[in-house]
């Protein structure tokens, strides 16, 4: 889903003009590629806040510019919660591209019917497609899995026109026999052992 | 046991001082959801095995959990009626530092709700006030 992003043009940069910026409920960015010039703007924060929500990778600008780009990086602060900064590249909706998509694990697994843990390994993973179809997550049916299986990714479902960039053998999910008893490599009682000191000095 | 670190450098720590948020350890890495502090402060060994025994009690073998802090460092106490001076204390007990947007534990293998309502009784037993988070898509 492409979402729209008005976009104002920033004269003033650094950091005490981002700050204002910020305060007055604004987001700043950038944006770059094709060999043009760099430009500076800045978007309002509930559209940004909608791009995020909607895990959107491309957005078509108005406004101050009237193009295509993708979402390269995204800065937040040190809680998570508010987008601090846009990296966005200028991008033609018919060229290839390789973003990271995240992975949706679809059905129950036989062994968590049998009282596995389903975990999943890799979250996300990178492919190539055109900047106009990239696909908002990859499914992966894990119904068969059983106890001690695992599902790699060259098993998930990729669309026509998508190309799996990971490494096809990386495990994506697997199924893991729950733990009895807990096996944590913590020190037993008194005190650690110093660096550089023998045995006798320490006692 | 609590968690305690297996060599060290030196016995004993400086207290230090806690300064600035999490730059690092501030997003959700292994599990699909974690509880994020939002104080800074020292978190005992104890207190952390104390959640951990409160999480996996509730999730029962359906979840994993993750502990994302450690304490590393030690912390010194002279004991009751003692005259002041005479050098620093003996180590007391072990802290991991944290800084507000610091992952503390996280959760996977199971649904938002049952992660709430583990991270909910996990909080209790918190010192620093903590919010539930989700893993941040691509």
């Amino acid at each position: 889903m492409t979402d729209v992003l008005h976009v104002e043009l920033r004269e003033q940069i650094g950091t005490a003009a981002t700050r204002r910026l910020r305060k007055a409920g604004k987001v700043p960015g950038v944006l770059y590629g094709h060999g043009e010039q760099n430009l500076h703007f800045s978007a309002t924060s509930s559209e940004v806040a909608a791009l995020v929500r909607h895990h959107g990778k491309t957005v078509q600008l108005s406004g101050a510019a009237n193009e295509h780009a993708l979402v390269n990086e995204m800065q937040w602060d040190p809680l998570g919660i508010d987008v601090l900064h846009l990296d966005l590249i200028r991008v033609n909706l018919k060229e290839m591209v390789e973003v990271t998509v995240p992975v949706r694990l679809h059905g129950e697994p036989q062994g968590v019917r049998e009282g596995g843990i389903l975990l999943e390994n890799l979250h996300e993973v990178d492919v190539r497609c055109s900047a106009g179809a990239i696909p908002e997550d990859l499914g992966l049916a894990v119904g068969g899995l059983k106890l001690g299986e695992s599902l790699t990714a060259a098993e998930l479902e990729l669309p026509e026109g998508v190309e799996l960039v990971t490494d096809p053998e990386t495990v994506i999910a697997h199924i893991e026999a729950p733990r009895a008893a807990r096996e944590e490599g913590a020190a037993e009682g008194g005190e650690p052992e110093v660096i550089g000191r023998s045995e006798e000095e320490q006692e | 046991m609590a968690l305690m670190p297996r060599r060290v450098k030196h016995r004993k720590s400086q207290r230090g001082r806690i300064k600035g948020s999490a730059t690092r350890g501030n997003t959700v890495v292994f599990g699909e959801f974690g509880i994020q502090s939002l104080e800074a402060g020292w978190i005992k060994a104890t207190t952390i095995e104390a959640g951990r025994i409160a999480a996996q009690q509730y999730v029962r073998g359906e979840g994993k959990l993750y502990i994302r802090i450690f304490p590393h460092k030690s912390v010194t106490s002279t004991p009751l009626e003692t005259r002041m001076g005479k050098g620093k204390g003996e180590p007391d007990f072990w802290a991991a530092t944290v800084k507000p947007g610091t992952i503390l534990y996280e959760l996977s293998g199971v649904t938002e709700q049952q992660a709430k309502v583990c991270f909910a009784r996990l909080a209790s037993k918190m010192p620093v006030k903590v919010r539930f988070v989700r893993r941040r898509t691509a």
